[in-house]
């Protein structure tokens, strides 16, 4: 048949064709087209609607039986960084991890080097002297303005002083609560922000007590921090998505200490600007309170296995910073949300896989209690927050692999299959993926390398290396737009 | 470029239509083969799209596999369902 249709001259076919009238066939091109836009249309709305995301989560669940807010001397920087948690308090924990993993370690003996040590090797892709000059270059804002100890925890460092006496006397009339948060939103943006969620002070998930690694002594909420906080705005700075890429390099050490010097920028800009308002207001780093919980509370992501909060669009592939103030939202506040991800994550493990430390755990289903190895030896799990349903990492060893790497790392972020660049089809692929079967969870995860994104490993990509050292080629001009998430437009 | 991006596939999206509607007046079709031509089509559409988009952020290795698989596949049951549905509603030669 194929054949006569083949064989037909175009005068055959001409004489063939019904009588078609140009008339007819303009108002079905019209009719087709219109549906075509229909369609667009509704598909685009309906995307739309899926990035919003669902209401329907119980965001953070937690077994009220045994949980309490984490107490700050436990977590795994802060104990590190003081002489007194680790060598007077407790040097139980470096000789019992010392013993279980057979190495000489001890927590604060192996900071006082970190990133510091003058061993880069030229010939080593992703260790050479420029990739440490980008890490140093990336933290030195920070490093400046005294406030780099906000990353371990230190509260009240000058970026995110807890001073108040610039507190404007008069108070800003918002008009409502959801006019206050638009313009925090706005002017969050306005810092460079790339998401700006507004959550109800939660006492759960705020570290209480607070410790001063400076003074080494304990703060209180009621008794030393300046004011009763009603309100936390959490900002979430982005990582540029080809340095990450880097990851586990020092290379990549450039978008962690970029992403902290924004926060440290941002939290302070936002805090003053409210105080300007005539509300109090203290920025925090990663000090004061459990940011991830917190960005879960104010429906930006969801917690994934990574120990990270995983957002539309985006991935884990930011940095959280905060603002605690007095001012009241109203009914203005967001509440969290779901789009699949922690569905998704039972079944992906790209980060699992691809920790050089194995710290995160390959548990199918998130656990109130850990249950990594060691975790039945009596006082070894000290830095997980127990009573919190998650998959709870091992963050000593995820702090060992940055001692001996000399870098933190970002294998996990940079694997996620989340972490895309801020492009049309990979915000399709999260619009259609709590609508997903299981099934098609593991295709997904498995196609994300395939398509040559993540895919880290034990030693970084060396290809993925170079690329991020040429991504700035065309920056004179740069007609692509391409900005420092990864969007190019 | 995203936006250049855009047009291009908005100007051959128009087209389609066209041949499509084309198609359908003069080949007397079976009502399951306007569906599948349409998934073809649309799953050709959405592999350039996907191709295009893959190239400009930077990721040849998406853009070349995305074109294989969605434009491929998309390819495969359009030509299945030409050979199959659509040819033989064209008029032998007597």
């Amino acid at each position: 048949m194929t054949n006569q249709i083949e064989n037909l001259s175009s005068q055959e076919l001409q004489d063939d064709l019904p009588n078609m009238s140009r008339r007819s066939f303009f108002k079905k091109t019209v009719i087709g087209g219109g549906a075509a836009m229909l369609t667009g249309g509704v598909a685009l709305g309906a995307s739309k609607a899926a990035l919003e995301g669902s209401t329907n989560t119980p965001g953070i669940e937690v077994d009220e039986l045994n949980f309490k807010p984490f107490d700050q001397r436990d977590l795994v920087l802060t104990h590190a960084v003081s002489p007194k948690l680790s060598k007077i308090d407790h040097p139980e924990r470096s000789v019992q991890y010392s013993h279980l993993w057979k190495k000489d370690f001890n927590f604060n003996d192996v900071i006082q080097t970190f990133e510091n040590r003058d061993h880069f090797d030229n010939s080593k892709s992703g260790y050479g002297q420029a990739d440490r000059a980008i890490g140093h270059a990336a933290w030195y804002p920070l490093v400046v303005a005294k406030s780099r100890a906000a990353a371990f925890g230190q509260p009240n460092t000058p970026l995110h002083s807890w001073d108040q006496t610039d507190v404007e006397a008069e108070q800003y009339d918002w008009g409502s609560g959801k006019r206050a948060a638009d313009m925090i939103r706005s002017t969050g943006r306005l810092f460079g922000a790339v998401r700006v969620g507004i959550a109800k002070f939660d006492k759960r998930f705020v570290y209480d007590p607070l410790y001063d690694m400076e003074d080494e002594r304990t703060l209180s909420w009621e008794k030393d921090f300046p004011f009763k906080p009603k309100s936390v705005i959490v900002i979430a700075t982005p990582m540029d998505y080809d340095n990450v890429a880097t990851a586990p390099s020092w290379t990549s050490e450039g978008a962690t200490g970029n992403g902290y010097s924004d926060m440290g920028k941002m939290a302070c800009q936002m805090a003053k600007f409210i105080r300007g308002c005539g509300y109090h207001a203290v920025g925090a780093g990663n000090d004061l309170a459990n940011s991830v919980a917190y960005a879960i509370l104010a429906g930006m992501g969801e917690g994934g296995r990574l120990g990270s909060c995983i957002m539309p669009g985006v991935g884990p592939r930011v940095r959280l910073c905060k603002v605690f103030t007095d001012i009241d939202f109203g009914d203005a506040y967001d509440q969290p949300r779901t789009w699949g991800v922690r569905e998704f994550c039972k079944t992906c493990k790209k980060c699992a896989d691809s920790c050089p430390s194995g710290a995160i755990s390959q548990d199918d289903e998130p656990t109130f209690e850990p249950t990594y190895e060691f975790s039945d030896e009596p006082g070894y799990t000290w830095n997980s927050h127990s009573g919190v349903s998650k998959w709870h990492s091992d963050s000593k060893r995820c702090f060992n692999f940055w001692v001996d790497n000399d870098t933190s790392c970002l294998n996990c972020i940079a694997s996620c299959t989340f972490n895309e660049p801020d492009f049309w089809h990979h915000w399709m692929m999260m619009a259609v993926n709590p609508m997903m079967p299981k099934f098609l969870h593991a295709f997904m995860a498995e196609a994300h390398p395939a398509f040559g994104y993540g895919g880290q490993g034990a030693e970084p990509i060396p290809g993925k290396v170079e690329k991020f050292w040429k991504s700035g080629a065309d920056m004179r001009t740069n007609v692509s737009m391409k900005n420092n998430i990864g969007t190019a437009g | 470029m995203e936006a250049l991006q855009w047009f291009c596939l908005g100007i051959i999206s128009m087209l389609t239509i066209n041949v499509m509607v084309y198609t359908h007046m003069v080949v007397k079709l079976k009502w399951y083969a306007i569906p599948l031509l349409l998934i073809g089509i649309l799953d050709i559409l959405f592999g350039i799209a996907w191709c295009g988009s893959s190239f400009i952020e930077g990721y040849a290795q998406s853009g070349a596999l995305g074109l294989s698989v969605f434009a491929g596949s998309g390819l495969l049951i359009v030509i299945v369902t030409w050979r199959h549905l659509v040819a033989p509603g064209f008029k032998p030669v007597q």
